[in-house]
């Protein structure tokens, strides 16, 4: 079982806790975190396993708050980079469109580990976006292909009615 | 769960279409415009062997699946069956801007060698 300490607002160390407790000791996403083998002190938003489990930090003034509003609602939950299906559609069919499907996808994470939130949730809008676009692209394009292939048919029956 | 039934019915569909007879299963445009293969090319002929458990073979038609496929399975696991819970770091390594970079990068690459060497 692995073993955390954090660092409490008084800036007193606590611990070992094991994941279960940690979690019920309503972190805030900049409090500092650490377990065996870990070579810094991490903030508790940097642990995926904490995700959903931390609250926004107290602001000092409520005037310097950044985050109103709706955006404080989700700003817990790291968004779906959509990195899985950009990729899988790369693969399977629609290359081109894909690329910047990958390119935002692999920004949101690190955005997200910045601290920079809504750059993080703009990044995985478009990276959802351009995977969309290029599954769409590739179907329309399949579409169209079908109907010239039926057109070459129906055009190919009616010059050999036209012979016979 | 939409992951699931994306899967399982893309598959059934794809074990059911014989690419290599079927003049209306989907071709890869970028082929048809450009007459050069991208990293996708393949993948259909690919898959249908390999669900019809020709694995070898299969993999002839496109070797990079080789790497792709247990790449997406865990990629699909650390984001959508609590694999990013259960494996932090594993999701962290995976998800990272250098890992997603480097695919990039061999996506490419992959793509200019196979052009040269025609595999």
């Amino acid at each position: 079982m692995r073993e955390y300490y954090y660092i409490d607002c008084y800036g007193e160390k606590l611990g070992p806790f094991n994941l279960e407790t940690l979690r019920k000791k309503g972190l805030s996403t900049d409090t500092k975190v650490w377990y065996q083998g870990m070579n810094d002190w991490y903030n508790a938003s940097e642990y995926i396993e904490l995700e959903n489990y931390i609250t926004p930090p107290i602001p000092n003034n409520n005037k310097s708050s950044p985050y109103s509003g709706s955006e404080s609602v989700n700003y817990m939950q790291k968004p779906d980079s959509y990195l899985a299906w950009s990729i899988v559609s790369a693969i399977l069919c629609c290359l081109p469109f894909s690329i910047p499907a990958i390119v935002y996808a692999a920004k949101v994470d690190n955005l997200w580990f910045n601290k920079n939130y809504e750059a993080s949730i703009r990044a995985a809008k478009k990276a959802k976006t351009w995977t969309i676009i290029s599954v769409a692209v590739s179907i329309g394009i399949w579409i169209i292909y079908l109907l010239a292939y039926l057109l070459g048919i129906i055009i190919g029956f009616s010059i050999l009615n036209a012979f016979i | 769960m939409v992951v699931v039934i994306i899967i399982i019915a893309g598959s059934i569909i794809l074990y059911f279409s014989d690419p290599f007879n079927s003049q209306l299963s989907p071709k890869c445009y970028f082929h048809y415009l450009t007459g050069y293969k991208c990293v996708g090319c393949g993948t259909q002929r690919a898959l249908y062997n390999i669900l019809h458990l020709r694995i070898f073979e299969g993999f002839k038609y496109n070797p990079i699946l080789i790497i792709a496929i247990p790449y997406i399975i865990i990629l699909f696991y650390t984001e959508y069956f609590n694999g990013k819970y259960k494996m932090p770091k594993l999701y962290r390594m995976i998800s990272s801007y250098k890992t997603i970079y480097a695919i990039l990068i061999i996506i490419f690459l992959y793509s200019i060698l196979r052009n040269i060497y025609n595999f």
